[in-house]
């Protein structure tokens, strides 16, 4: 197959060498164990030279960035969560640890809407049973991702059950009051400030003090009342903080777009 | 802010859930992005490339599908030929909407030429931007075909 396509698709010296790969027995297959080897040495030699390493920070931008990009509605949205879990977790007096948990749990908190299909994303009108059955299915599949990757696993919780409710009326699982994580109960309250202050395909984005006022009416209901309470005394700041990373992404989309026209 | 998460462990991590994310974004069987990645490493490696060479080339090989996440699934399913012209327009520009993404994020701008020129051909008729032989970065080169043996097992 290779060899048929060597001088129109591909040049002789790059299929030679996958050829004699091949002979040899030595093209790499996959399996999983040989694969984390793999990204582990990739990691060591890193981009673009061994001085300036990928911090965590900066991966965790490129999932996130990936992940928002599914849902055109969604843009920044990770990142904001993060900021904004962080910003409660230091109301609720958390450690350092369960911190930095919300922090880069906050960025891949949506790892599962990558599976959902665009023309759900983006529906106008209501969602047909089946078409729900992928919403209520992503926090699962994102938690499962997380979950096969050992270093990861510590953030299966917040993606999985963050979709919970206070009174039992969420999914994937219908947990109520406290044996919802307190990590998901506060990745809960972020994700749906969020996602209120943003637009949607079905609605416009609601005001701050609007937003507020309804997390205030679901404590108790949706939110547990301690992480409500928490969210609700977020310094103003917090939330300048995480629009900053809206604004900074508008700007780089209006970069992008004469380009994109002109092609 | 994840200063106690820096550790290589977790980086690795990170790297292997972009490659499940990009392989589960495009619907393939779970091995596919993880088996360019690797082969296209190997291959870097039996030409002679630098340690540093072929990380570029295995993150490359993750991330050079990036412009085609925000499309919809049956741009992903269908063979390009069957595809509405509008779409296969967008189909087309892939290449230059994940250039344009990668070029946005720090570090990773060294990734741009790789990613741009992921499917062009040899003889020329390839795309975006039509280059033949050599002219095509040999990481460029040597992507389209690790994709092509992946697909095929």
């Amino acid at each position: 197959m290779i060899e048929r396509s060597v001088g129109t698709e591909f040049g002789s010296e790059v299929a030679k060498i996958y050829l004699s790969l091949e002979r040899g027995g030595d093209v790499p297959g996959y399996d999983v164990t040989s694969f984390r080897h793999k990204i582990l040495r990739v990691t060591e030699h890193v981009l673009p030279d061994e001085l300036s390493p990928l911090s965590s920070d900066q991966l965790l931008g490129i999932v996130s960035n990936l992940i928002d990009t599914k849902d055109p509605y969604t843009g920044g949205h990770s990142c904001r969560v993060a900021v904004l879990a962080v910003a409660v977790a230091d109301q609720l007096g958390l450690d350092e640890h369960m911190k930095v948990t919300l922090w880069a749990g906050g960025y891949l908190h949506d790892l599962g809407k990558l599976g959902v299909p665009l023309r759900v994303l983006t529906k106008k009108s209501k969602l047909t049973e089946e078409e729900f059955a992928y919403i209520r299915a992503h926090p699962s599949d994102g938690a499962e991702i997380l979950d096969s990757i050992p270093t990861l696993q510590h953030l299966t919780t917040g993606a999985r059950y963050r979709h919970e409710r206070w009174d039992g009326s969420g999914y994937p699982e219908g947990l109520s009051g406290g044996h919802i994580p307190m990590v998901a109960q506060t990745m809960a309250v972020c994700d749906a400030y969020d996602a209120m202050t943003s637009r949607r395909a079905y609605r416009d984005a609601r005001a701050h003090a609007p937003a507020m006022a309804e997390i205030a009416r679901c404590s108790g209901v949706h939110f547990g009342p301690t992480v409500a309470e928490a969210f609700l005394s977020v310094p103003e700041e917090a939330f300048e903080g995480a629009r900053a990373v809206e604004l900074e992404r508008k700007a780089t989309y209006k970069r992008e777009r004469p380009q994109r026209q002109a092609v | 802010m994840t200063g106690r998460h820096a550790g290589r462990a977790f980086n690795a991590g990170l790297l292997e859930a972009l490659t499940e994310v990009m392989g589960s974004a495009k619907d393939y069987s779970c091995d596919h992005g993880p088996m360019i990645a690797m082969l296209s490493t190997e291959i870097g490696r039996e030409m002679g490339l630098s340690k540093s060479e072929c990380s570029q080339l295995f993150f490359a090989a993750v991330l050079q599908d990036m412009g085609m996440v925000d499309l919809a699934e049956d741009a992903w399913e269908n063979p390009v030929s069957e595809l509405p012209p509008g779409v296969r327009a967008r189909v087309g520009l892939h290449p230059v909407r994940s250039e344009e993404r990668i070029r946005q994020i720090p570090h990773l701008e060294v990734l741009a030429p790789l990613v741009r020129h992921h499917h062009e051909w040899w003889d020329g008729i390839g795309y975006p931007d039509g280059l033949d032989g050599s002219a095509i970065p040999l990481g460029a080169q040597i992507l389209p075909l690790s994709d092509t043996v992946a697909a095929l097992r």
